[in-house]
């Protein structure tokens, strides 16, 4: 519809920073409800398990481990070690899926060790559900595949602080984005405001000369 | 006096130089041409007309000039509240009197130095046809002869034919326009309306700006 004009736009910015001001005000305040209020912490416990090798380190054997620890991340989230560790713990009311989705297996780095880490609200469930899952995925190997290469190397701990304590993340999130909105908001105001915003306009687009400015003052004596 | 005469009030404020800078520029602008009478207007009401001409004949008056103010706003013309006169004679009734005869009964002076004011005077039935009457030709030509400026602070040019039947009759015209309000094709509209009677445009001034360069150059010498 028009070109836009940078320092106008800068111009309109500063004359309605109000509007960020406001966005700020509210942003801030839903972050410092959001964090006292609402934000419920989150506890993870990890345990690590080891690839022992019994023969001499061969590149072979590198490979092969890798490809066991792929199919072991598989194995410790299926459905049928989840279900046992559920009978263990007698939770109730909880889907296999729903403890699934809360573990994460990751292969450390380069190394032949698996981490497992579990999320939970309640820390001591938390501990309780990587300690079985661990120990259900140590068994599954013996009995099934017949392999005693697995050791394990930290046993799942009671975090007693919970994982999401920084807030700073959801800060930044809720902040930026009032920022981002509000600035978005006076963008199109700029862009759809079709008053007179300078001689120079005027000049240009209805092409008379500007013979003159008079500035808006507000003075005491002034109507 | 009434607040709105800056120029007067308050000689120093930035709005009174702004009214100066207009007031040179229109000298400067028609140093070739004449400039004798000069008809403020707008697109719309509101957007400043007659506190522009009312400082602008102060201005000019405080230069040594004899100048006369014209109210043909003859609906809700302020001009005679800003000068603080009354308004049961003024241009209306001039204009059905004998004006070669009576005008000078219809001049008031103010409490500026050289400077007289025709108010409106009494809303008539026929305002268009009043100034678009021979009255109107004749006592502009009379007047004229008497003052070095003639500024007449008119009626919005959209929605009433008043602007554009006075365009005809004087030498320039001064568009007003109001930054953050006055939308910009309207000021177009405007523009082309007066050109389509062969009005001579002097120029537009921008009223109720609020740039940074306010700060920097209103007080310069203030």
């Amino acid at each position: 519809m028009e070109e836009i004009n940078i320092s106008e736009l800068f111009d309109c910015i500063k004359e309605k920073v109000w509007i960020i001001i406001a966005a700020l005000i509210i942003s801030i305040l839903t972050s410092i409800i959001y964090v006292k209020a609402i934000k419920k912490p989150i506890y993870k416990s990890s345990t690590t398990y080891i690839l022992v090798s019994e023969t001499e380190i061969t590149g072979a054997e590198v490979t092969l481990n890798e490809k066991l620890i792929a199919t072991y991340k598989e194995i410790i989230k299926s459905r049928t070690l989840i279900e046992r560790v559920i009978n263990n713990l007698n939770l109730t009311n909880v889907s296999p899926s729903s403890i699934s989705s809360n573990i994460k297996v990751e292969q450390v780095s380069t190394s032949s060790m698996i981490r497992i880490t579990v999320t939970n609200k309640d820390p001591l469930l938390a501990q309780q559900i990587a300690e079985n899952i661990g120990e259900e995925f140590r068994k599954e190997i013996e009995d099934r595949y017949k392999m005693n290469n697995l050791g394990r190397l930290d046993a799942p701990l009671i975090e007693t602080t919970p994982a999401n304590a920084s807030n700073s993340k959801e800060i930044i999130l809720i902040n930026g984005a009032a920022l981002f909105i509000s600035l978005m908001i006076i963008f199109v105001i700029y862009y759809f405001d079709t008053a007179v915003k300078s001689s120079e306009q005027v000049e240009e687009k209805i092409n008379l000369a500007v013979i003159g400015s008079i500035p808006l003052i507000k003075e005491k004596e002034d109507k | 006096m009434n607040n709105d005469l800056i120029v007067h009030n308050n000689p120093k404020s930035p709005i009174s130089e702004g009214i100066r800078t207009i007031r040179t520029n229109l000298q400067f602008a028609t140093i070739n041409g004449n400039l004798k009478t000069i008809m403020v207007t707008s697109s719309m009401p509101g957007e400043g007309k007659s506190f522009t001409s009312a400082n602008l004949a102060t201005a000019f008056a405080q230069n040594g000039s004899k100048v006369l103010l014209v109210d043909c706003d003859m609906r809700k013309g302020r001009i005679h509240k800003i000068f603080d006169i009354g308004n049961n004679k003024g241009l209306s009734n001039l204009l059905i009197d004998n004006v070669e005869k009576n005008y000078k009964k219809y001049i008031k002076k103010t409490e500026i130095k050289n400077l007289s004011v025709i108010p409106s005077g009494i809303v008539p039935p026929n305002p268009s046809e009043l100034l678009d009457s021979e009255a109107n030709k004749e006592l502009i030509k009379i007047l004229e002869q008497e003052y070095d400026y003639i500024i007449f602070d008119c009626v919005p040019v959209n929605g009433l034919p008043d602007a554009l039947i006075m365009a005809g009759l004087i030498d320039k015209v001064l568009i007003v326009c109001a930054q953050g309000i006055t939308p910009i094709d309207i000021l177009q509209k405007t523009k082309t309306s007066l050109t389509n009677v062969d009005a001579n445009i002097a120029g537009v001034v921008v009223n109720k700006t609020k740039n940074k360069l306010n700060k920097y150059y209103g007080h310069y010498y203030g």
